[in-house]
């Protein structure tokens, strides 16, 4: 698999302070890629870098094989965190000029603008200036432009940030229904978002990458049962739990009603969930959720806090 | 996609987006009320015009020519060629219209790519076309706008002048009209450039139009005042291109061409320094 990112030793200043210092990253063509850290890590800067918009202090960048700033227009489709369109132009025609400006013939550009507005759910506001629309209807728009002609690499900075549940799964939906068909890389602050939607994350912390795990990995699928509690699980439980001989740790998380299992390496995880479940059951210990493996916002804030202990 | 392909559809784009923009329509309009002023005068004034196309008045003698000799300047050698021997209402109206030609130009296009790249919508362009691109599409869709507005206005001129001059033919008035269209847009490029420089540097259109008029307005006033103290200072006019606008509708044809080559110098540095200054900026 040839790489749709390669990044050597990057590094990015802003006068004194140091946003990138040393970054490596790969991402495999095809795949659909989180980058994830807290705020202020470097995930725009890196974004930016990878679009051409700024250029690195050192280091090499190569998007699809070629240096970002040489790349051939409409190949990469970006959404940028917080960029605003021309107030005056109503959006249909902004979004045609983008498609055409990716070198699609006028009439191509208009069916696949109206393409996009159908997918977005936009053909309504199409004639609008996006000064009088809603911050959410903005988002899409800019949604919708990453989506034009046949670019083979998206990048999404917080696809989701600032939408409306309904439209949050809309835009989910639309990212699962071309995954595999191009290249994604995708940040969010919302991990659920990543789990569902990335196969491969990078955490980056203080402008260094800590980690490229596959998510299965980072969260431990193979290896950790989380039940969520309709209560505060009871003290003995955990000990219940302990005596398995499947498990190797418990912990009994009281004010999140959260009990993590991790079970011995070789275990088979599937046939442990039964006795697991035959232990709440016995117990008369209701339960929410199960989940296989932790969450990734547990694993992330853990991977990215734990440098600082 | 092909780079003259890129450059059209951002010209066209541009200038579509100018006709609805509040800098595209104060631009022209600050244009249309300069000719409006101008071509009002000359209709009440059309016998004392016409008297001095016959060769009949003095220009000196003249306010309403006193008012056309301190915009303009030059000697009375200069203001016969440009007041007797062409159609003097429309060289009046050139000198009026051409006095406003920068403040027109430079509001019209201060916002070529100033607040795109504050607001960062300019990152929508730059997975889509080269930073070249876009700054020349845009570049020249303000040239082309503001090529346009000097084009209705010419032809009001020409259309007035046709109406009112009473000793020249027509061919003759159309040719001066035509020539002063010509001169009223090559003296705007310089400006639109100016200001293109200037957006690019500030990422605020407001910045960049403080900046535009400052330098303009600081220079004109160093130069102009400053020169009547010291001599030397009336150099520093020619820092910008002000001084040459008069002297593109009339005088010898090498007079004529020096200012127009020098119009396109001037215009070839800011729009150069324009370009390198996106090319190699943050977006």
């Amino acid at each position: 698999m040839s790489g749709a990112v390669e990044i050597r030793g990057l590094r990015r200043s802003f006068g004194p302070v140091q946003a990138l210092c040393g970054v490596d990253l790969d991402v495999p063509e095809g795949c659909t890629f989180g980058l994830v850290g807290p705020n202020g890590a470097g995930k725009t800067t890196l974004f930016s870098i990878l679009a051409g918009f700024i250029r690195p202090s050192g280091g090499q960048v190569r998007v699809l094989g070629r240096p970002p700033d040489e790349l051939p227009p409409g190949t990469l489709a970006v959404l940028p965190q917080d960029a605003s369109f021309r107030r005056q132009v109503p959006v249909r025609s902004q979004l045609e000029l983008f498609a055409k400006l990716q070198g699609l013939a006028p009439e191509a550009a208009r069916r696949d603008v109206e393409r996009v507005l159908e997918l977005c759910d936009l053909r309504e506001i199409a004639n609008r200036a996006p000064d009088v629309l809603s911050h959410g209807m903005r988002k899409r728009v800019a949604i919708a432009q990453a989506f034009l002609g046949e670019p083979r690499m998206v990048i999404l900075d917080e696809p989701i940030a600032g939408l409306d549940p309904a439209q949050a799964r809309r835009i989910r939906t639309l990212i699962q229904a071309e995954a595999g068909k191009r290249t994604f890389v995708i940040s969010s602050h919302v991990m659920a978002d990543i789990e569902t939607l990335c196969s491969r994350v990078a955490i980056i912390d203080k402008g260094r990458i800590t980690a490229q795990p596959e998510v299965a990995d980072l969260t431990r699928r193979g290896g950790v049962v989380v039940f969520t509690l309709e209560a505060a699980p009871p003290p003995e439980l955990a000990a219940a739990f302990q005596a398995l001989p499947a498990v190797a740790e418990v912990e009994a998380k009281s004010v999140e009603r959260k009990l993590q299992i991790s079970v011995r390496a070789g275990t088979d995880l599937d046939a442990a969930c039964g006795d697991f479940l035959r232990v709440l059951v016995e117990r008369r210990v209701a339960f929410v959720a199960m989940q296989k493996g932790t969450s990734l916002e547990d694993a992330v804030i853990e991977a990215t806090e734990k440098p600082a202990k | 996609m092909d780079s003259p392909r890129a450059v059209r559809l951002l010209l066209r784009a541009e200038f579509s987006a100018l006709l609805r923009s509040p800098q595209g329509i104060l631009g022209a309009c600050f244009m249309f009320g300069a000719a409006g002023w101008a071509l009002s005068k000359l209709a009440g004034n059309a016998e004392l015009v016409n008297r001095l196309a016959s060769g009949g008045l003095d220009p000196e003698e003249s306010v309403l020519l006193a008012v056309v000799k301190w915009l303009a300047g030059g000697d009375a050698d200069y203001l016969t060629r440009l007041l007797v021997e062409r159609s003097p209402f429309i060289s009046i109206f050139f000198v009026v219209t051409a006095f406003a030609i920068p403040f027109s130009a430079m509001i019209t296009s201060l916002d070529q790519n100033a607040t795109d790249i504050g607001n960062r919508g300019i990152r929508f362009y730059l997975v889509r076309v080269r930073r070249g691109q876009l700054f020349w599409g845009r570049f020249l869709g303000n040239v082309l706008f503001v090529g346009s507005t000097c084009l209705a206005v010419a032809v009001a001129g020409t259309i007035f002048a046709l109406v009112l001059d009473a000793h020249h033919d027509a061919l003759e008035i159309m040719t001066t009209g035509v020539w002063a269209f010509g001169a009223l847009w090559l003296a705007a490029i310089p400006w639109i450039a100016l200001m293109a420089l200037c957006g690019n540097l500030t990422g605020n259109p407001l910045l960049a139009a403080t900046l535009g008029f400052g330098t303009y307005l600081g220079i004109a006033l160093i130069g102009g005042f400053g020169g009547w103290l010291v001599e030397g200072l009336k150099a520093l006019r020619y820092l910008l291109p002000a001084p040459l606008r008069y002297q593109l509708l009339t005088g010898d044809l090498g007079g004529i061409l020096l200012a127009a080559a020098a119009t396109l110098g001037y215009a070839t540095v800011f729009a150069w320094a324009g370009w390198f200054s996106l090319r190699r900026r943050d977006l």
